[in-house]
């Protein structure tokens, strides 16, 4: 459990450094990158669909990047 | 064509045609036509994992007030699984368990017609920044029903600058090795018992017994339940005007029948198969998943990311995947590519073993349990076609393939339509 913990400590100072960013805000008219499609996460949903079912069914892992997935219909 | 086929028709033409319909700014309605072909050529030579695999799905986004959002999809599927592998011939009859003997003939193809639809509500209560999404979920094919309840939680802080997020996802699945038919939809069919496997001592030799065999196989006859619980809680957090990142941490905890109805193993007396099993896992499944992903911008219409997803279960298994991708125009606003590569490694359960000598309490075959790698990639373009005041078409053309080191590979294609308005 140690070595766990160990191991998992630098990604979670990470996160939280990344998370306290949340404090330096950028304004809204700085945004014109970050609000095009190409800055969007998961923007292609039919092409996302078909590509979880894919991943997900061939790997033994919930696939995808954040997507809940809880099981789901047999085609996996 | 039975019913539940055409009712599914059905709904689906009529979802594109309301979606295309309604009145209403910030809307959406999309048809995805899409197919997967999957070629085995390598690894266990008694399991066959070719695979043809193509749908339709539609989707739509209706705003119908400032508060609520609905977000209906359907989707039907045929699957086309490759026939199965001849028994081998050292193999007799005497030594077949079970499982060989509902594994029906050698040879034939198996096809499967899933229906899966959803909805899904995003409320947004006025003077707030809050978003609560419940939605529920179904699908359905001849020898698998699952039914689903989904929420999900996520508030704009610092301006929107930090958005965490919590969701929850149920789903109760039920399937056999037969047909589900119209009553197993609600779960009416006798209920098969997991009792012999209980516990996880998976390294223990299981004694052959004639009753413990009849009472797999009378199980294999009947429905068998799963349930699914989801936990996930994330954040989407802007670190400047280029850069934004997503991180999550998930949690599913199954339940049930985690096996496939038919799957077999194959038990071999040196390097010769003697016999078949039944795969037999666990009853209960613990999954953990850690996500981050990460995109830059440094022109308008430019993004670069890179996606990475750890996963470990209490089966052994351990998963690590990254994906780089890019995003651009050749025309802005008019003509759109999008390019992924992924990379996955897989460490394999410790219940799949290279020629096991003897049945295991706990024994698959399945290569996606696999270790291996994965090579994965595709391209998406994205095509404004025209539009008519606030209203959109747009084609999108996509292509994909997949390499397994263990020499399962497939190759896929996907062709959509999207009006917006």
């Amino acid at each position: 459990m140690d070595c766990t913990l160990r191991s998992l400590a630098p990604a979670l100072l990470v996160w939280a450094a990344l998370l306290c960013q949340g404090c330096a805000t950028t304004q809204f008219y700085e945004r014109e990158n970050l609000n095009d499609r190409a800055m969007q996460f998961d923007q292609d949903g039919g092409v996302n669909y078909v590509r979880s079912k894919i991943e997900a069914a061939r790997e033994g892992s919930l696939g995808g990047f954040g997507s809940a997935e809880a099981g789901g219909c047999g085609c996996q | 064509m039975p019913v539940i086929h055409r009712v599914a028709f059905g709904l689906l033409c009529s979802l594109t045609c309301v979606s295309l319909y309604a009145q209403h700014s910030d809307n959406s309605g999309s048809l995805d036509l899409y197919v997967f072909s999957q070629q085995d050529d390598g690894g266990n030579p008694y399991q066959n994992e070719d695979l043809l695999y193509y749908g339709a799905r539609a989707a739509a986004r209706l705003k119908v007030s400032d508060t609520l959002t609905l977000r209906p999809t359907i989707g039907v599927a045929q699957i086309e699984a490759g026939g199965k592998p001849d028994t081998p011939s050292t193999v007799t009859n005497a030594t077949v368990t079970s499982a060989s003997q509902q594994g029906g003939a050698s040879g034939g193809a198996t096809k499967y017609t899933p229906i899966t639809t959803s909805m899904g509500f995003d409320i947004k209560p006025a003077g707030t920044k809050l978003t609560l999404s419940p939605g529920f979920f179904f699908s359905y094919q001849d020898n698998y029903v699952s039914r689903g309840l989904d929420f999900s939680a996520s508030i704009e802080l610092f301006n929107g600058n930090l958005i965490p997020s919590l969701s929850y996802g149920l789903r109760y699945d039920t399937l056999t090795s037969d047909t589900i038919g119209f009553w197993g939809i609600f779960g009416i069919a006798g209920e098969a018992d997991e009792g012999d496997h209980e516990g996880e001592d998976e390294e223990e030799e299981e004694e052959e017994e004639e009753g413990e065999e009849e009472g797999a196989r009378t199980a294999m006859l009947g429905l068998r339940t799963r349930i699914s619980h989801n936990l996930q809680l994330g954040f989407t957090q802007i670190i400047s005007p280029e850069w934004r990142l997503n991180a999550s941490v998930q949690y599913t905890r199954q339940d049930g029948y985690l096996g496939a109805p038919n799957a077999v193993v194959t038990l071999y007396d040196g390097n010769t198969p003697v016999l078949l099993s039944d795969e037999r896992l666990p009853n209960y499944r613990n999954r953990f998943q850690f996500n981050l992903r990460v995109k830059y911008s440094p022109l308008l219409g430019l993004s670069f990311g890179v996606d990475h997803s750890a996963y470990f279960d209490d089966w052994g298994i351990l998963n690590l995947a990254a994906e780089p991708s890019a995003e651009g125009f050749f025309v802005r606003d008019i003509a759109r590519w999008r390019v992924w590569y992924r990379f996955s490694y897989q460490d394999g359960t410790r219940f799949m073993r290279d020629h096991p000598q003897q049945k295991f309490k706990f024994q698959t075959d399945d290569p996606d349990l696999g270790s291996f790698t994965t090579h994965g990639g595709g391209a998406l373009f994205y095509f404004d076609v025209a539009h008519w005041g606030p209203m959109h078409w747009i084609v999108r053309v996509s292509g994909y393939a997949i390499s397994r080191s263990d020499g399962i590979w497939g190759i896929g294609a996907l062709l959509g339509t999207e009006f917006t308005w």
